[in-house]
């Protein structure tokens, strides 16, 4: 018996893959603006619309400020721009402390989106500049007292070093970070040394907003199913802030380091001067030698 | 009863005329090499001296051998706690000024000098930086000087002689010297093998020569501070510490070792000794007194049927032990009493002997002036030259009565042959003599021919060597040993 694959049947096959791949693409162009709030959760971390400062720039009106293609380019790659020399890119990057945005190769429709949620907050209540802020600040004063207890310090300890497990299963903190406190034992080297984060990443926000919406590959991977509650990321926040807080070097202490060690080192030498005070000192020779040799 | 066998030797002081041929054989033997200049496995002493390296045998200085707290003995400047704090920085080592820094002299120059009006010389060049040097002193600086403020009157052995006995000892007309020819000890406790923080030392099972494992040896130079006699040497260039070997291949085809073989005063005696491992720790931490008496308690009659059963039982040889008892070491020391261990305080129960030289009690002063000999019995041992206080303090750890009973005894074989030879002493009085030492005309008549006329087979009684049955061919000498410290078994790259 023969099979008869005919002309016909390929040309199903052709309309099958044709619309598959025409529905791909539709798909990709059909990204709404609705979509836009979802996609931005991922910008959270770093980035409010309106709230201030979080790690990078507040991005209010930014669609007013900078032009689209240039933000589109910035989101792809931004280290990129920084190397070819783009001035505002190098700008923006200086004055947030060299801290590299991530690149987050998304396809156009997404960025389009992105911006086009951004751009739906209007700038109409801008005139409240100086006034919000500092009554933001002290919000943010009274906040910072209601959740900064040694209750949640000691929570947050716990989170990190995998005494208390995470409420959806993710990992303990310490599997990948180190946190150099007198309580903490050495973490994990995978990742970052989270000692300094706090002031690095611009205090609580910043931190909030890594822990709630992980930015980094791999912490966004490890993290995609086993979400940081809101309380435990409040009490690593705390956490975080202490070891920070606990980890000053200033420059007296640096000066007392160098004062004890030299201390030290003249107490160790007549020590060691006082113990082997009986030694051999030169050869049983020398006065012969010596007398020689004048 | 553990008994083992052991290559002893016997070194007649009286015979030995300072000449070096044993160092020189030793060195164009073994230490002529790169690294090795320095040392001398074997080297030849002026007594009352300093000796090499200098003052060797104070112990303040060197914190060699063992010392004795209580019931325990503990090395003196090694082991596990100051073996650590020494590690990195061991001042209680002889520096190179204490040996003597090498030289050759430029030769070439000899030969190869440009027409001038100057003969050539051959000016000394060190071996260490091959540069032009001035010689500031050597292996045998003080050699026969036996007077000299710098290094007789420095000796270490003084300390035990009273300041009157030193000041008639240093009078012109008193001055006298012997000489003192060392080798490693190979001794039954030695405090070398129990420094070494890599097991790298070890004692051979069958016949007890004391040797450096080079591939063990990290050089940490533990040894070297440990040996009392100061017979560890640090060899610069290879890295590794190295030491007497008795000649162990020349004694393995039945030669004798380099040493002995050359010496032109026949001083020299080798043979096997029984002894009882079982009391090397109670003869280790005798006291003082009772150290030379108890080790010749450890040395075993290899004639005792007992004995020979024990001995073959611990697996020694017929032909091993047919050596013991052929052994002239085993006469001088256990026999005839005549031989003693150099400083036994040191407690590493060493096994060169030494027949104190007995030529110095030949003269005296007697109302200011020298008679070359003495009226009364015993040539006034008490008056030698060399006092008595001296000679014990190089050979009894300070016993005095020892000391006098073997230079009676030499002093009455003496007269004997005097009396046999040329017959001009008193019968009565040399019996008188013999019978307080207790030695019959047999035995005199065998001290004189060991002493005097002995052929090579007599002065060397080499066992065969059975090295298909040594221990460290079957097992690891190291595995054996315990704790013996930090455990390498393969060599860094390093030196050569």
């Amino acid at each position: 018996m023969k099979i008869d694959i005919g002309s016909s049947n390929k040309r199903k096959w052709l309309v099958i893959i044709g619309i598959i791949v025409a529905t791909l693409i539709f798909n990709t162009n059909s990204v709404s603006a609705q979509d836009g709030e979802l996609l931005f959760q991922q910008c959270r971390a770093c980035h409010s619309i309106g709230q201030g400062k979080l790690l990078g720039p507040d991005l209010l009106d930014v669609g007013k400020r900078r032009d689209a293609v240039w933000m589109k380019n910035f989101i792809k790659s931004s280290q990129t721009m920084v190397k070819i020399g783009d001035a505002q890119a190098v700008e923006l990057f200086e004055e947030y402390n060299k801290l590299v945005m991530i690149d987050y190769n998304l396809p156009d429709a997404e960025i389009n989106a992105i911006i086009k949620y951004i751009d739906s907050f209007s700038t109409e209540g801008t005139d409240n500049g100086e006034a919000s802020s500092s009554a933001a600040d002290s919000l943010a004063a009274v906040y910072l007292a209601t959740i900064d207890t040694e209750g949640n310090r000691v929570r947050g300890k716990e989170i990190f070093m995998g005494e208390r497990n995470l409420k959806n299963g993710g990992t303990a903190c310490i599997s990948c970070h180190h946190v150099n406190t007198s309580e903490s034992i050495q973490g994990g080297l995978l990742a970052i040394d989270l000692t300094k984060s706090f002031s690095r990443n611009g205090g609580l926000p910043g931190i909030k907003g890594i822990l709630e919406f992980p930015p980094y590959p791999a912490m966004k991977d490890a993290y995609q199913h086993a979400a940081i509650t809101e309380e435990e990321s409040i009490q690593l926040q705390v956490f975080l802030m202490h070891a920070d807080e606990d980890n000053v070097i200033s420059e007296s202490s640096l000066f007392d380091l160098v004062k004890q060690g030299i201390i030290g080192a003249m107490i160790l030498l007549v020590i060691i001067s006082l113990v082997w005070f009986k030694r051999k000192k030169r050869s049983v020779n020398y006065d012969i030698i010596q007398r020689q040799r004048r | 009863m553990d008994i083992r066998s052991q290559i002893s030797m016997v070194f007649h002081l009286d015979k030995c005329i300072g000449c070096h041929t044993c160092s020189i054989a030793c060195k164009n033997t073994w230490t002529d090499r790169k690294g090795a200049e320095y040392m001398w496995w074997n080297n030849v002493e002026t007594k009352p001296g300093t000796g090499y390296p200098t003052k060797w045998e104070d112990q303040k200085i060197y914190k060699g051998g063992w010392e004795k707290k209580g019931d325990f003995l503990n090395l003196k400047g090694a082991g596990k706690i100051k073996g650590i704090k020494n590690l990195f920085h061991n001042p209680n080592m002889p520096e190179m000024d204490d040996y003597y820094e090498p030289w050759t002299y430029e030769y070439s120059n000899l030969f190869d000098a440009p027409e001038g009006d100057d003969q050539p010389t051959a000016r000394p060049i060190s071996l260490l930086t091959g540069k032009p040097m001035d010689v500031k002193g050597g292996p045998n600086w003080d050699d026969d000087l036996s007077g000299t403020p710098d290094y007789a009157r420095q000796d270490v052995n003084l300390n035990s002689v009273s300041q009157a006995e030193q000041e008639a000892m240093f009078q012109l007309e008193q001055m006298t010297m012997h000489y003192l020819p060392r080798i490693c000890n190979h001794c039954l406790n030695p405090s070398c093998v129990a420094s070494c923080p890599s097991g790298a030392i070890y004692k051979r099972g069958e016949d007890g020569i004391v040797l450096v494992n080079q591939n063990k040896c990290r050089g940490w130079r533990m040894c070297v501070t440990a040996c009392p006699y100061k017979k560890t040497y640090y060899n610069w260039n290879t890295g590794k510490s190295e030491k007497c070997i008795l000649c162990f291949p020349r004694l393995e085809t039945g030669q004798t070792p380099a040493c002995m073989h050359t010496c032109v005063g026949r001083i020299r005696y080798l043979g096997v000794m029984l002894y009882d491992a079982d009391l090397i720790n109670t003869v280790a931490i005798s006291d003082d007194a009772d150290l030379v008496s108890n080790q010749m308690e450890i040395y075993l009659d290899p004639n005792d049927p007992k004995i020979i059963e024990a001995a073959k039982k611990n697996g020694i040889s017929d032909d091993t032990l047919e050596a013991a008892q052929k052994s002239p070491v085993y006469k001088f020391v256990k026999e005839w009493g005549l031989a003693l261990p150099l400083h036994p305080e040191f407690r590493t129960v060493p096994n060169l002997f030494y027949v104190p030289p007995l030529l110095p009690t030949m003269g005296k002063v007697e109302d200011g002036n020298y008679h070359n000999s003495a009226k009364e019995l015993f040539g006034g041992i008490e008056k030698t030259r060399l006092p008595i206080s001296y000679m014990a303090s190089l050979f009894t750890a300070g016993n005095e009565d020892t000391i006098k009973t073997v230079l009676k005894k030499l002093m009455a074989v003496r007269w004997y042959r005097r009396d046999e030879t040329v017959g001009d002493q008193s019968k009565s009085e040399l019996e008188v003599m013999l019978k307080e030492v207790g030695v019959d005309h047999e035995v005199a008549d065998d001290i004189y021919r060991l002493t005097s006329l002995p052929t090579v087979k007599e002065r060397y009684v080499i066992p065969p060597a059975h090295r298909e049955e040594a221990l460290e061919m079957i097992e690891d000498s190291g595995d054996v040993k315990g704790n013996t410290g930090f455990g390498f078994h393969h060599k860094p790259e390093r030196g050569l």
